[in-house]
């Protein structure tokens, strides 16, 4: 799990995390850890010079065997995977650093996403607008509303209509 | 039916037709043009035709959703939008037709209830029998509930389970249990109100079972005795949800073992699971009295008990045909559901309740996920339920109010004209390869309807309860889903799981690719595939195969059942070989897989079976509309 270290073969198949240090970027490295580990699945985190979080999830995902890359930067926080466009990743946070539940959220969906699992905050009890494939992804930046004890509310209930509806 | 426009021909005399408001003397022929007009509970269908001396042609058709409900003037919208829309696609003016023609609408109205016959209470007693996805360690822990910040050393060499805030860190949590292990207290399970039972587990020097995402942590039962069990994944827990394991845990004596053989039977499946035994805890199963109906024949009455099960009630109205009432006992819940399918159709028809007689009962049994009383995370079990479709005759007759707006609001002269059930049997019979002896079966959102048309012989029509609409709420209920709407969805489209962001796999097992990636939201999900290549994620934690057999058995629990008794019913001497067409329409004629259903069912009385092709070219859709056309022009208008 330390830092920087080359994959090798006797390696478990991980989702790495790739992340260009900053200030408070420890404490945002753990809490996806942990979204990640709750989930049952190995991480291994890289420090990488990217000028994004979208370069850096989509190169973390290109060394990870589960193709599943996490990108961690000051202002941005991004879940990948390598069959995707660098510049489109799966889920895109703009968040800061101290927004610990956005944080392990992300986690959480980057372990989903290698286990094939639905993903969290896409709220469960409400029918979504039909949805045509590429049509999500287009300019998807979400902006979380965490603080304090709403945290939790926040992530049920955002959903991004305006994202994914039909064009 | 040639045999009849010829006979038509010479039939009625032209002059009438001259007679018409002649509009069409630009046209410079003997012809007259009329409307059909469909009124349906959900959609208005309009045909277009031209009639002309040897001939009839139509000229075009379209459909549009009925506004307000059936037989009300609100129609008038729906009837301009569906006849507008025919003539426009024919290329007339409003001006030009001569004749508006609507047939005198069924008068049955279909309602439906649900109730559930069994119910689970849990008071003063607590479990916790969600499934987290995550739950952490391995193993049954029993041990009595402390909160976390009073696990110290007081405890030690007892057995404690700890109960876990969600302001408490995993790593933190972790900490304190080897702590307190280290000095010799117990600790033999944890409940956690995060998602960090995995993350707790892995940090532990002990490996101990933990629950977690259990909202209500406040509520836990603190001081209390307790169990802790989480199995294996892949696996369901063996120990709570055994009666006698709980038994065994708690230390329980017959009678309140008896007690708590509710709460392992909530809980059988489940992957992990606890259970806080309360002094006073009482835990009962509360079986609300289901009630009798009582199913008034024309010469026999009949009182069956609910619980006999959906059978036991229809072999009963089998028995009392024809079906003139149905009473449900008073206090009990048959009582509430049919006192509230009289109030609706009496509120409806503008009658009094009392007056209202229940003319066709369907009765299905089901089940409904019920959240479970004394639950702490939203729990639910599956309870026993009984969904009743009722069908009531009215004595309205509420299409001369109607025809009469509609002839004030387009200027054209609206006439009502025969029988629905006749006018689908004429429209189903522009069908190619049909021929009479044919039946009709109209599968609508309310009730089934059958008309049965023998050479020679007047129509013999039949409506019974229970059709679309029943359907939708057997898939809403037996899924959870709280939205209609989804259920509709569910019904009306094939299912596909999402397997990558490219791929889907399809009810059938094969693979369709996609050369754009698929939106976050329905990556690992079930969704209903619609018919532009759009799909639309089911908010539900069920699997495929769950959505599709909950979705096929209620189509057949209530379409297959429903057209084998339509049948029936008109059959002469209920003997279904007199028959030997079936055209299915309506609706749900329309739908995927219910057509091949009921024909799979009629194949094996020897009766040939489709979807209606009205006119070759109209599907299932426009029957009654043409039929009236073809009527008026028939008999001259």
């Amino acid at each position: 799990m330390a830092a920087g270290t080359k994959p090798s073969a006797n390696d478990p198949p991980a989702v790495v995390i790739a992340y260009r240090p900053h200030p408070g970027c420890a404490r945002t490295l753990r809490e996806v850890c942990a979204g990640i580990e709750e989930e049952g699945i190995h991480f291994r985190t890289v420090s990488l010079e990217a000028t994004d979080a979208a370069a850096l999830a989509h190169e973390a995902a290109s060394r990870s065997p589960l193709l599943v890359g996490v990108g961690v930067h000051e202002s941005e926080l991004c879940v990948h995977t390598a069959a995707l466009p660098a510049d489109a990743p799966v889920e895109r946070h703009a968040v800061s650093s101290h927004e610990r539940a956005c944080q392990r959220h992300v986690g959480h969906n980057a372990a989903r996403l290698a286990k094939v699992m639905p993903l969290k905050g896409y709220r469960d009890g409400e029918e979504t607008d039909v949805l045509w494939p590429g049509e999500a992804r287009r300019g998807q930046v979400r902006r979380r509303d965490h603080n304090g004890d709403k945290a939790a509310v926040a992530h049920d209930d955002t959903t991004n209509n305006a994202e994914v509806s039909k064009a | 039916m040639n045999a009849r426009l010829g006979d038509r021909a010479d039939g009625p005399d032209a002059d009438e037709w001259d007679g018409a408001p002649d509009q069409s003397g630009d046209r410079e022929r003997s012809s007259t043009l009329v409307v059909g007009v469909d009124i349906g509970n959900s959609t208005t269908e309009a045909c277009v035709a031209s009639i002309e001396p040897l001939e009839i042609a139509y000229l075009g058709s379209s459909l549009a959703n009925t506004t307000g409900i059936k037989g009300t003037t609100a129609n008038v919208k729906g009837i301009v939008r569906a006849v507008g829309g025919a003539l426009a696609g024919a290329g007339v003016k409003l001006d030009e037709v001569s004749k508006l023609l609507v047939n005198e609408a069924t008068p049955v109205i279909s309602g439906m209830a649900m109730e559930t016959i069994t119910e689970t209470v849990i008071t003063e007693s607590t479990m916790i029998g969600h499934n987290p996805e995550t739950p952490g360690g391995i193993g049954l822990g029993v041990g009595t509930t402390v909160p976390f910040d009073r696990l110290s050393s007081n405890h030690a060499g007892e057995r404690v389970i700890c109960v876990i805030p969600g302001d408490v860190d995993f790593a933190d949590a972790a900490g304190a249990i080897n702590r307190a292990v280290r000095h010799g207290v117990d600790v033999e399970g944890a409940i956690v109100q995060h998602d960090d039972a995995r993350l707790i587990a892995n940090r532990l020097e002990r490996a101990i079972p933990i629950v977690d995402e259990v909202r209500q942590i406040d509520k836990v039962p603190l001081d209390m005795p307790a169990a802790v069990e989480v199995a294996a994944p892949g696996h369901s827990i063996r120990t709570l949800s055994n009666t006698y394991g709980l038994a065994t845990v708690f230390e329980l004596d017959h009678d309140e073992t008896r007690m708590v053989a509710p709460v392992s039977r909530a809980l059988a499946g489940n992957r992990s699971a606890v259970v806080v035994r309360t002094p006073q805890g009482d835990i009962a199963a509360r079986q609300i009295p289901a009630g009798s109906i009582t199913l008034i024949g024309a010469k026999s009455r009949l009182t069956v008990e609910m619980d006999a099960g959906a059978a036991a009630i229809m072999s009963g109205v089998h028995r009392v045909q024809p079906l003139e009432d149905a009473v449900g006992e008073p206090g009990t819940n048959v009582g509430g559901m049919l006192a509230t399918v009289r109030a609706t159709m009496g509120n409806l028809t503008g009658q009094s309740a009392e007056r209202i007689r229940i003319h066709d009962v369907l009765a299905v049994d089901t089940f409904v996920p019920e959240e479970v009383r004394g639950g702490l995370a939203g729990e639910f079990r599956l309870e026993n339920a009984v969904a009743l479709a009722a069908m009531v005759h009215t004595s309205r007759r509420p299409m001369e109010q109607v025809a009469a707006e509609a002839t004030k609001t387009t200027g054209v002269e609206m006439l009502i004209e025969g029988v629905e059930a006749n006018m689908a049997v004429l429209g189903a019979l522009t069908t190619p390869g049909t021929a009479e002896p044919l039946a009709v079966l109209d599968l609508g959102g309310g009730s089934t309807d059958a008309a049965l048309a023998l050479p020679s012989e007047p129509i013999r029509t039949v409506h019974v309860a229970g059709a679309g609409d029943l359907v939708t709420r057997l898939i809403a209920s037996e899924l959870g889903i709280e939205d209609l709407e989804v259920a509709e969805s569910i019904k009306r489209h094939p299912l596909a799981k999402v397997e990558s962001l490219f791929q889907v796999r399809l009810e059938d097992g094969s693979a369709h690719f996609y050369n754009e990636p698929l939106p976050a939201e329905v990556f690992a999900r079930v969704v209903v595939l619609h018919e532009d290549g759009g799909m639309a994620p089911i908010p539900t934690r069920h699997g495929l195969e769950r959505i599709r057999q909950a979705r096929r058995h209620a189509k057949h629990r209530v379409f297959v059942v429903n057209s084998l008794r339509a049948l029936e019913q008109v059959a002469p001497k209920g003997s279904m070989r007199t028959i030997d067409f079936v055209v299915l329409l309506g609706g749900s004629a329309l739908d995927f897989e219910i057509p091949e259903m009921i024909a799979a069912a009629l194949a094996e009385h020897g009766i040939v079976c489709g979807t209606g092709n009205v006119r070759g070219s109209e599907g299932p859709r426009n029957a009654v509309a043409t039929g009236l056309i073809s009527y008026f022009a028939r008999d001259g208008g």
